[in-house]
């Protein structure tokens, strides 16, 4: 869930959090992905420039990536969104933090998406098309069922309230 | 390589249709254009389609023309016994080039085998199911354009891929149908489109204006066969003379270019050391070439009123004649930079639905005042959008604490809101000035860094079609930006569900009476969207 924060406080309606494994997902990617980038980018200079650059460079790494792993958590806690009668609400972000809003009858598609690897987790994401590519945004990781029920909504309520461009 | 395409005996899914392929074998001409005759459209109804059996062959065309290409060349040139001197190379290679073409086309018989789409009441939806799931839904009512594609591949086999134009983004392609198909799923959206949009298609009398007297203020114009009782009152908004657009484009920041350009070439002839024809043909066509577009594309300009919108004609050799519809214009930016504050000249331009901003001859289209004075702005304005007026909105600052911030701009960022619209004014050495009108708003957002959040500032962003109008309001107190946020949505919100074009936005009766005219191919060259209904259906609540 956000915190407290009144500049990002919930628009009457309660922020509906992702589904736990999102943050599952992104903690494996973290611990798979990271490896291998130090590995790529420290092996090299061990090999090619020895003397004390490379484990400053490892060690550098290292702090970013453990910073990453204890961000990760609250970085996902901070993904919200909410629905009332005539717009959706998209909060997330950590240092850089959003707050969007998209009325029901801008958009112009839904999709859901769901690769692979997010579907052995049981996550997909929602991607909500409006006519402006800066209002264009995704809410990653819901459930493979609330994407769909979600899609649905919004289709439903975008007919109803259509509002060309 | 033919054994490739007997390979693939086109599996038919249940519900296809015979395929055609082999009918259009050799290809029928060059001919892109639907043909005047449809024929007779599969019904739609609910069934699940696919794209048609061929499309691996058509997406894998790229690999085979290649191969067919090094292969056929070293054959011909050198004939078999090259082959032969070559020794296994040519065999390996060979061997890849068919593994790539083998590759891509199992690719794309997987993803045709894993493509369906369906045209159902309500929704045009594609699935995808291939690697990643995708599942994407349009409404008909939100489709503002339908074309028919067809590369070289696809024409030779007899293809065509339909491209579904949503208006900004999130356009879908389908690839391949047979060219049957296409044209008849193309009718059938575009039919339904038609029915979902309720607005009345006017066209705008592209034809009227050629015969508006220059200079006349008000030229009354029959518009030829089925003309409404009402006669359209033209009214010519601009013309801009010689002298305003030569001082407009002197004066402003390309001056410094101009100048530099011809110190460059005095200093070149002077020394003459290192004299560089390459050097100097670059400069003179760089600088040179610039300032001749500019001249040459924007001489004579004239803005015309129409009856729906605006009608431009500019050009000194080409003319260029194209209409805008008012209620396709989503937002409207008045920029002045830093030399052209001495002049007390503005551009401006508008973000247009449907339009990239790049036009025929590579000129930007959304330029709806080249260059004028504060009046001419006012006058452009009003000849759209005659219900909103700039000078009218009261205007707020940043708050102190955004100096650290924008300590140089900072009294120059100003913000504004009234029933109508928003406005926005930037800059520093030059000045912009952002409008949206509430109406046209698509989405909005509320933005914080990491340095506004310890200084307790926010960005609030209007966000509107893409375009060449940016609107931002940065560095507003926190509390102020969620309050305007709430607001913003709420001021939209009636904005939007306001049944028909309001007043404000038109300052013309509701348009409605009258058939579309005819309007000239050659002249309208706003046509791109000529299968499109014409942008926001205006009772849009439903």
């Amino acid at each position: 869930m956000p915190d407290s924060d009144p500049l990002f406080r919930p628009p009457g309606v309660e922020w509906r959090a992702l589904s736990p494994n999102y943050l599952k997902l992104k903690m494996l990617m973290i611990f798979i992905t990271w490896p291998i980038l130090i590995a790529v980018v420290v092996i090299p200079l061990a090999l090619w420039a020895p003397g004390p650059t490379w484990w400053i460079v490892l060690a550098v790494l290292l702090v970013i990536w453990l910073w990453r792993i204890l961000r990760q958590p609250r970085a996902a806690r901070r993904w919200g969104y909410a629905e009332t009668d005539v717009d959706i609400y998209i909060t997330h972000g950590l240092a850089w933090r959003q707050l969007t809003g998209v009325p029901y009858g801008r958009m112009q598609l839904v999709n859901v998406q769901s690769g692979p690897i997010e579907r052995s987790f049981d996550l997909a994401s929602v991607e909500l098309v409006t006519s402006s590519t800066s209002g264009t945004i995704t809410i990653p990781g819901l459930s493979r069922e609330d994407a769909a029920a979600l899609r649905d909504r919004l289709m439903e309520r975008g007919e109803l309230l259509q509002a060309g461009i | 390589m033919s054994h490739d395409s007997e390979s693939w005996p086109p599996p038919a899914p249940d519900d296809w249709a015979p395929p055609q392929a082999p009918e259009h074998w050799p290809p029928p001409g060059a001919q892109s254009g639907p043909p005047p005759v449809t024929p007779p459209a599969p019904k739609l109804g609910r069934a699940v389609e696919r794209p048609h059996p061929l499309t691996g062959v058509a997406k894998s065309w790229i690999a085979l023309f290649g191969l067919v290409f090094v292969v056929g060349r070293e054959l011909i040139e050198n004939g078999f016994e090259a082959v032969r001197d070559f020794g296994p190379g040519i065999w390996i290679f060979t061997g890849l080039a068919l593994l790539v073409v083998l590759l891509t086309g199992i690719w794309g018989v997987i993803e045709w085998r894993t493509t369906t789409f369906v045209a159902d009441e309500d929704e045009f939806r594609i699935e995808r199911n291939f690697l990643s799931r995708e599942s994407s839904r349009i409404s008909y009512a939100k489709i503002q354009a339908v074309d028919i594609e067809r590369s070289l591949a696809a024409r030779l086999l007899g293809l065509a891929s339909v491209q579904i134009d949503v208006g900004g983004a999130g356009g879908q392609k389908i690839e391949f149908l047979s060219r049957e198909r296409a044209e008849s799923l193309r009718d059938e959206l575009l039919r339904r489109m038609r029915s979902l949009a309720r607005h009345t298609d006017v066209e705008v009398p592209a034809v009227a204006s050629d015969h508006a007297v220059p200079g006349g203020t008000a030229v009354v114009q029959g518009q030829g066969p089925g003309a409404p009782p009402a006669q359209p009152v033209l009214e010519q908004v601009i013309a801009m003379s010689a002298g305003t657009l030569l001082l407009g484009l002197f004066v402003s920041s390309f001056l410094p270019w101009l100048l530099g350009g011809i110190a460059f070439l005095v200093v070149m002839l002077v020394v003459g050391e290192g004299f560089s024809i390459a050097a100097v043909f670059g400069v003179v066509f760089g600088v040179g070439g610039y300032l001749w577009s500019q001249i040459v594309s924007n001489w004579n300009f004239t803005l015309t009123q129409v009856p729906d919108g605006l009608h431009i004609r500019r050009g000194l050799f080409t003319k260029v004649s194209k209409s805008l519809k008012a209620d396709r214009i989503q937002a409207v930016s008045v920029h002045q930079d830093y030399l052209q504050r001495l002049t007390g000249l503005y551009r401006v331009r508008v973000t247009v639905l449907g339009f990239s901003g790049v036009g025929e001859g590579g000129e930007r289209s959304d330029m709806v005042l080249p260059y004028g004075r504060w009046e001419d702005v006012r006058r452009v304005l009003a000849a759209f959008w005659p219900g909103i007026n700039l000078d009218t909105i009261p205007l707020t600052g940043q708050p102190d604490r955004a100096r650290w911030l924008t300590p140089l701009g900072f009294k120059r960022h100003l913000w504004g809101v009234d029933e109508h619209t928003l406005v926005a004014h930037h800059g520093w050495l030059d000045h912009t000035i952002s409008l949206v009108p509430h109406r046209r708003m698509q989405s909005i957002g509320i933005t914080q860094g990491p340095l506004q959040r310890r200084l307790r500032l926010a960005t609030a962003a209007i966000h509107t079609t893409d375009g060449p109008v940016n609107m931002e309001v940065y560095h507003l107190d926190a509390q102020v930006a969620r309050e305007f946020f709430d607001s913003q949505v709420e001021r939209a919100r009636v904005a939007r569900e306001t049944p028909g074009e309001p007043s404000y936005l038109t300052g013309f009766a509701p348009p409605g009476v009258g058939e579309p005219t005819d309007s000239d191919p050659g002249e309208d060259l706003d046509d791109r969207h000529s299968y499109g209904p014409p942008a926001a259906p205006p009772g849009s609540s439903r």
